[in-house]
Parts: structure tokens; sequence; C-alpha cells
């Protein structure tokens, strides 16, 4: 057994991730998109560090990268509350006042 | 066995992920994301990154997928929900993602990774993780927490800052 | 003291400058100051100024002769790499003379003047002019080089001019001042050439200088130098020569002069007389070395001087106003002191210009003292029998006159005599042309000695022809009386701010000869000594070689006494007893008369040639500016604005099409630019997606 499918499914999940972000008009799935992509991240670094057996330091990145995630998250969310009050709408095509 | 074990993990990871990214219904997508996380978290335990996958388990299912969900309930109208999440964009995304997958798929599998992990020894990395997050990463880790404590604050800043302007 | 003099004689011309500022500054600003303020400065500062100047006299004769010359460096004021000129004065027993002269000379003309000018509204502006000419004329013989000179040159011309335009009111006098500053431009022009020459020729041998000190030593460079063919030296003595005549009235430029006496006779006395005029001959004797190695122009400057003296005494006859007699009585003795020029004799005409400056002054402060105890009538035919009226006036005049007649021992015979011998001894010695010369300066010391006693006759003799109204109406025309006093004119005796200063100098005139008595009566009575004021002169001007005791000498002199005493008696008579004679001769030959009585129509000469000839010029110049010159520029005007034409139409089409076609590219850009910015975050996703593929096929391909 190689580490080759879990770098297909991180392809896969990281493309996903660019799908969505690319389409989703709702700033939730927009979020969600996010996720999948850092989570391909995370794949491909524990995959990598399994792959060069001693390197524990991908381990540790997928630790940062979760950590971060979660305080993106976080704001993220919390942004996506206050656009909600202000917009009563979290449609990001509704939410365009920084056009031209 | 092991070909048993990472085909289910690839098809639960992947399958949820195919949810997330092609429902219209804003709560199933969210749900479906429960699987992938598990699914990744399976990678990680199968990766020998037992700790990693625990984590992965306690802040992505536990913690911010939670969150989501109650975003979702916030923001979404009970009636609304069931077309909650809109594509759009279609005609020129698809194929930039098409072009996408071919290129990052050349590039990752360009060097045959051969080496057999059947023969790998299973230790847990938790010990050697500490050791790392203490001396090497330390500043980094300093950091993170740093970046950690400016978002719980800044959290609460933004939702006060709500209940400020409807007074 | 020696000390406090050497650093402080740039102190001689600053204390009339002081003057001229307190006097002057209030008197711009409109104040009204007090007569007794503005004598008071006025005559303290030229007080002073005269007593620093004999200070200056007397700390030069303690030094040993060949020492006595110091300069004084004020402040540096022209450093090129070419030339070097301070403003800085020249101390020597030249510039003490004349310091002395303009200084004690000017001092007793301030006091004069503050008699004459009592009743003058312009009280405070006629003493700031006198001072500021003070401070101009001090430049003028204390400046240590040619260029400060010029500036001192300038500016007793431009005082000159303010003096004699002084009473401004009335046109003719404005006129008079016109045209001496015109006529000294005339001869500035030559003055400024001959000095610009000087430089130029100087500066081509590599000793370029100003300085006199300086030029003494280098002058002998110029000797091989040519200026069009002719020699540099005699080229730059002509040229200054001409700035001389101008100055000093000679001809042909002396028609200043007589005019000039429209200013008050205090100026006249100082200015037109005493000083300013004298400044040529100052000049050229401060120049004796470079006029020295020039023998032509010395031939020139003494033709020109003898023939001044004589043209100048011959109109002298037949003048009727009291002071044009004086003026070219002064043409004439300038005449003279050129004449002792031309003969190399340049101490003997420092020596005239000094008496020259006594007795003048004399004469014209005592025509002055007549015109006030006339009442401002100037025309002799008016005065007569002034002697009874006016003691001390009379008897000061007569002594000033005795002395210009060259009767011995009064100043004008030790002086004029002296003139008149050198230019024997050189015709004797060098040039025969130099016996013409000399017999037309004896021909005009007899016809000074002539007008000379028909003015004193006219004025002070027989009986009183003002209250005459026959004379009157023959004078000023029928009912005229524009003096407005009625009832019978007395003239009377001036105080003693007039009076004083014509005792002064009357006995000055009388005494002031023995200063320069010459070597022949000095060895009469058993000395050796060729005159204290040659001698005083030596290191400046070199002392005349030739002291053969000649009979001849005396011959001349007892002649020339002899001559004046028998022209003064003839003048006398003939307007006394032998009246009827004059005037028989007048009728008789009244072409004469009037060529003499119109000055030979040379101003008439000079107003058809050169006046009219500058108006018909300047008609020639409109000409041609109208008809030519416009043209031209009209052409270039229509051409300018047919390029202009062109030129717009093709900024209109190119350069107005290329900046709005710019502007409007750019415009155009943006809008399109713009719609980039949808505010849409998908966008703005895929467009960063597409920068990752991009880059990933660009890194694929490479």
């Amino acid at each position: 057994m190689t580490i080759t499918p879990f770098i297909i499914m991180a392809v896969i999940l990281f493309c996903l991730g660019i799908y969505i972000v690319c389409t989703r008009v709702n700033a939730i799935g927009f979020l969600l998109g996010i996720e999948l992509i850092l989570n391909a991240a995370s794949v491909n670094f524990v995959a990598f560090a399994r792959y060069h057996e001693n390197e524990i330091g991908g381990q540790v990145f997928t630790l940062f990268i979760i950590a971060l995630a979660a305080c993106e998250s976080v704001i993220a969310l919390a942004i996506v509350l206050g656009v909600y009050k202000n917009y009563k709408s979290i449609n990001t095509t509704n939410i365009s006042s920084m056009k031209h | 066995m092991e070909t048993f074990i990472v085909s289910v993990i690839f098809i639960v990871t992947v399958g949820s992920a195919c949810i997330v990214a092609f429902s219209n219904n804003l709560v199933y997508s969210a749900f479906a994301l429960i699987g992938t996380f598990l699914g990744v978290a399976g990678t990680f335990i199968y990766l020998n990154a037992t700790f990693l996958g625990l984590v992965q388990l306690v802040v992505y299912a536990g913690g911010i997928l939670v969150l989501i969900i109650f975003a979702v309930m916030l923001t979404s109208k009970i009636n609304e929900s069931s077309r909650s999440n809109p594509g759009a964009n279609y005609k020129a995304v698809v194929p930039l993602v098409l072009l996408l997958v071919l290129l990052v798929g050349r590039i990752l599998t360009r060097d045959v990774w051969t080496k057999d992990l059947s023969g790998m020894a299973h230790e847990p990395t938790i010990t050697a993780l500490g050791n790392l997050l203490l001396t090497d990463y330390l500043l980094p880790f300093e950091l993170v927490s740093v970046v950690l404590l400016a978002a719980m604050i800044g959290a609460a800043v933004i939702s006060r800052r709500k209940v400020k302007t409807q007074e | 003291m020696e000390d406090f003099i050497k650093n402080y004689c740039w102190l001689i011309p600053v204390l009339p400058l002081v003057g001229f500022v307190f006097n002057g500054l209030p008197t711009a600003v409109g104040i009204k100051l007090s007569r007794a303020y503005v004598y008071t400065v006025a005559c303290g500062v030229m007080l002073l100024s005269f007593l620093m100047g004999v200070g200056v006299f007397f700390t030069l004769k303690a030094l040993p002769e060949t020492a006595r010359e110091f300069t004084n460096l004020v402040w540096p004021w022209i450093h090129l790499e070419a030339i070097q000129l301070d403003i800085a004065f020249l101390i020597d027993p030249l510039s003490s003379v004349m310091i002395l002269v303009v200084t004690g000379v000017g001092f007793l003309i301030h006091i004069y003047s503050t008699g004459y000018m009592r009743e003058d509204k312009d009280y405070a502006r006629f003493f700031t002019y006198l001072n500021l000419f003070c401070f101009m004329m001090l430049i003028l013989v204390m400046g240590d080089n040619l260029m400060l000179l010029f500036v001192g040159w300038e500016g007793v011309g431009l005082c000159s001019y303010l003096l004699i335009g002084f009473w401004y009111e009335h046109k003719p006098n404005g006129v008079a001042g016109m045209k001496a500053f015109i006529v000294n431009r005339i001869g500035d022009f030559g003055f400024m050439v001959g000095m610009l020459a000087l430089f130029w020729a100087l500066y081509n041998t590599g000793h370029a200088t100003l300085t006199f000190t300086k030029l003494k030593t280098v002058v002998w460079f110029l000797q091989p130098q040519t200026i069009l063919g002719v020699s540099a030296v005699t080229m730059i003595c002509l040229c200054l020569f001409v700035g001389a005549t101008g100055k000093s009235a000679q001809i042909p430029l002396y028609v200043w002069l007589p005019d000039a006496m429209a200013g008050p006779t205090p100026v006249s006395a100082l200015i037109h007389a005493a000083t300013m005029v004298t400044a040529g001959v100052y000049m050229i004797a401060r120049l004796n070395f470079l006029f020295t190695l020039s023998p032509a122009a010395l031939g020139a400057v003494a033709t020109i001087g003898a023939a001044t003296a004589f043209i100048g005494a011959t109109i002298g006859f037949a003048q009727n106003d009291i002071k044009k007699v004086l003026a070219y009585s002064t043409v004439s003795q300038l005449g003279y002191m050129f004449l002792a020029l031309g003969s190399g004799a340049y101490a003997a005409g420092i020596f005239h210009l000094t008496t020259h400056a006594f007795f003048k002054a004399c004469l014209f402060l005592g025509s002055g003292s007549v015109i006030l105890g006339m009442h401002h009538e100037q025309d002799m035919r008016l005065m007569g029998g002034l002697k009874k009226y006016m003691p001390i006036t009379f008897m000061t005049f007569l002594t000033a006159t005795i002395a210009i007649a060259g009767i011995a021992p009064f100043a004008g015979f030790f002086s004029k005599d002296e003139i008149l011998w050198q230019a024997f001894a050189r015709a004797v010695h060098g040039p025969k042309v130099y016996y013409f010369l000399w017999a037309l300066g004896v021909l005009g010391a007899m016809g000074t000695a002539f007008y000379m006693l028909r003015c004193v006759t006219l004025t002070f003799f027989g009986t009183l022809r003002a209250n005459d109204k026959k004379t009157r109406e023959l004078v000023h025309g029928p009912h005229k009386d524009h003096h407005g006093h009625h009832g019978d004119l007395v003239p009377h005796e001036q105080p003693w701010n007039v009076t004083l200063p014509l005792v002064v100098l009357a006995l000055l005139s009388l005494v002031g000869g023995f200063l320069n008595v010459p070597y022949i009566i000095t060895h009469f009575f058993g000395g050796h000594s060729s005159g204290l004021f040659n001698e005083w002169l030596s290191p400046v001007i070199p002392l005349q070689a030739h002291h053969e005791v000649s009979s001849l000498e005396w011959v001349l002199m007892f002649k020339s006494v002899l001559v004046a005493a028998v022209c003064m008696y003839l003048g006398y008579k003939a307007y006394t007893s032998w009246q009827t004679g004059v005037d028989r001769f007048v009728k008789k030959f009244p072409r004469i008369y009037d060529a003499v009585y119109n000055k030979y129509y040379v101003d008439e000469f000079y107003h058809a040639v050169f006046v009219r000839g500058v108006l018909l010029f300047n008609k020639c110049c409109f000409s041609v500016d109208r008809y030519i010159v416009d043209a031209l520029v009209n052409l270039v005007g229509r051409f300018g604005a047919v390029y202009s034409d062109i030129i717009g139409w093709f900024d209109n089409f190119f350069v107005d099409g290329l900046v709005n076609g710019s502007g409007s590219i750019t415009d155009f850009t943006g809008a399109q630019l713009k719609k980039l910015q949808t505010g849409n975050i998908q966008h703005y996703a895929y467009g960063a997606v597409l920068g990752v593929v991009v880059v990933m096929i660009l890194k694929i391909l490479m």
C-alpha cells in the first residue's frame, strides 16, 4: 500500500473546495469550501510525513492548520452573523458595496 | 484488509465531499461535512498520526461543525432552507476546476510514490510532537496561542457591536 | 597727531557729505529747518574739513620731501584680475594744495552764502547742494585713481547742474543748467574714451592700472603703443584733454560757462570760477608724467589755452552783465592755466589756479555784493558811482581787479607772468609756435586789464544811472519795472558775513603771489629759491631745469606790468572822460562791436550746426524708423501671424488630438477595467484561481 490514494483524495478534496468557493453564493457554503481546502492540505502534510518516516514536522504543521482553521471559522462566522444583521442576507451577490 | 480500510476511508471522504459540493441544501452540505472530517480523521489514524486524528475529531467534528450549523440556523429562515445553497458561474468554473484537477494531479503524481507503507512501524508520535512543539516550534506555537486569543476577543467584539447597534 | 591725520584724512571729503545728509534728508522729506541750524551745520562741516586740510598740509610739511605721499585706503572697490581700484585717497603736495583751495575758498563762500541767500526760501536746499558739491570736489582732488577722480568729476557736474538751475521757476535758468550738463557730457565722453584707452593700452603691455602712483611707474611702457596709427600717449592725452575742455570751459566747449551765471552768485564764485572749472587743470597736472611724453598733445593744450585766453578776453570787452564779464574773464584765465600746462609748466598752472581762486572768487563775491546792493540789478549800464555807497566792496573789488590785471606785486602778476615767461622760454628752447602763443597770451593779458577796468569803472565810478529813466528803458525796454520797487534805488553796503569773505579773499589776492616768487627775483635779492610753491609741488611735478638768469626775463616782466598798467589806464579813461570816443568807435564799426557783443556768434553757430544738425538727424532717424524699420517690423509681424496660424492649425488637429486621444484612451480603459470590480467575491476567487492555474501552466511548460 502506497500513499497515492491519499494524494488523489487530497486532490479531489482541494478541487471540490475550489469549485465551492467559485460557485457558492451563500457565505456559509463558501466557508465549507475553505474547510475542504484546508483538509486537503492537512491530508497531504500527514501523508508526506508518513512517507518520510521520521518527519514529525508535517504533523506539527497539520496541528497548526487545525488550530488556525478553528480561529478562521470563528471569525468568519462572526462576520457572517454581522453581515446578516446589516444586510438581512448572507447571499454574497447581494453584498456588493465594494462594486465600482 | 488494508486495501479495504483505505477504500472505505476514500469513499466516505470523497463521497461526503461531493455531497458538500453539489448539494443545493445548505443543511445537507453542512452535515455531509461530518463525513469528510471523519474520513480525514481516519486517514490521519491510518497514517500513524493518531493524535492528529483525535484532534481532528474533537476540533472539526465537535467544534467547527457545530458552530457552522449554528450559523446556518441563525441566518436562514426555515422555509428557505430547502434551497438555501444556490450556485452560480458553473460555465466558467467547471472547465477551470477540471483543468485544475489535471494540473494538480499531474504535479502530485509526477513522482512515483512507490514506497510501501505496510512495513513501517506503528509507534505513537505524541511524545515527539510534544517535544517539537516546546523546542523547535515554540515560537509558532506561542503565536498560534496569541492568534487564538485574538480570535476569541475578535469574535466577542463583533457580536458585542451587533448588540450595541440594536440598542 | 600725524597718525590721526594719516588714518582719518578720509574725513575731509566725508564731513561735507555729513552736512549734506544732515541738511538734505530733512529737507527732502519736507521738514522745514531753521536757518541757524542749516548754516551752522553747513559752515561747521566746511570749517572742520578746512582744519583737517590744514592738518594734512602741516603733516606733509613735517615729512621729508621725498616721503610726502601717502594713500588712505577706505575700502576696496573694484578688484578684477585685470585691474584693482580702491576707494582710496591720495595725499601728496598737489592734492593738499587743492584740498586747501577747495575747503578754504569753499568755507569762505559758505559764510558769504549765509548773507547772500538770507532771504531765499530754499535756504536749506542751497546749502545741501553746496555741501554735496564740496564732497564731490574733494573726491575729485583726493581720489587715488582715475576712476575715482571720474566719480568726483561727474558728481561736481551734477552739482553744477543742480545749482545753475537753482532758481528753476525761471525757465532760462533750467535751460542754462541743461546746456551746462549736455556740453559737459561731450567732454566727459572724451574723458571716458581717454581713460578706457589708457587702460586698454596699459592692459596690452600687461601693466593695467589707473592708480596715479602706479601709473607714474608704468607709463613708459606706453611709448611704443599706437592707437589707430597715432601714438597711444598722444591719443589718450587728447581724449583726456577733450574732457578737460568740457569741464574747464575751453574752446570749443566753453559756451556753457557764461550761461552758468544764471545760478546764484556764490555758486558762480565757488563752482564756476574757483574750483570745479579748474578740475581739468588739476587732472592734467596730476597726469603730468603722461602729458610730458607727448609734445604733440602739449602743443594742442597750449594752443587751445592761448586761443581761449585771447578770445575770452576780447568777448569781455562788450558785455554789459557784470557776471558775464567775469564769466568770460574766467574762461580767459582758465586758458592761461592750459597755456601753462601746455608749456610744460604744470606748477605754474596750478599756481595760477590757486591765485585765480582767490581773486576770481573775490571778484564774483564782490559782484554778488553789488547785485544785492542794487536789488538784483546785474546790468552795468545801470550802475555807476557805487564807490560811495559800498566802500568795502569797492576796495576789495579793486584789489582783485589789480591782481587779475597783473600789476606787481599782486597775486596775478606772479602767476600770470610766470605762465607767459614759461611759454616764452619754451619757444626759445623748443617749437617756435610758442612765440605766437606767447603773443596771444600777452594780448589776452592786455585785454584782461582793459575789460576789468571797464567793469570797475562802469560799476563804481561816475554817477548812479539806475534811477535814470532813459537808461532804464534802454536796458529793460519801455514800461518794465520788474523789480517792483517804487521810488529811487539807493544802493547799500552789505552785512559782515558778506564783506568778511571779500576782505579775506582780497588780502589773499594781495599777498598770495609771494608764495611763488620767481627764481629771478629771489636771485636778485641774493636767495636761490625757485619759488615756495614750485618746491612744494616738486615731488609731484618735477622742477623746471633751466635756471639761467637772463635779462630778457626782466624785460618781459617790466613789459607785462607796463602794458597792464597802460591798458588799465585806457580802460579807466575810455569809460569816463573818453566815453564819446568809445561811442563813436562803436558807431563807426558796428560790425565789430556786434560780433564781440554777440560773442562772435558762437552760440548761434553751435545752434545752427549742432542743435539743428541733431534735429535734422533726428528727422532722418524718424523717417527711417517710420518707413523702413516699421515696415520691417510689420512684415515680421505679418509673417509671425501667418506662421502662428499654421502652428495653431497643427496644434488644434495634431497636438490636441494626441492629448485628447491619450485622455480618452485612458478613460475608456478605465471604464472597461472598472467592470472587473464587481463586488462579487466569487469573481475575485475565480480570478485568484485563474492566476494559480496560469502560473502552474507556465511552470509545467518551462
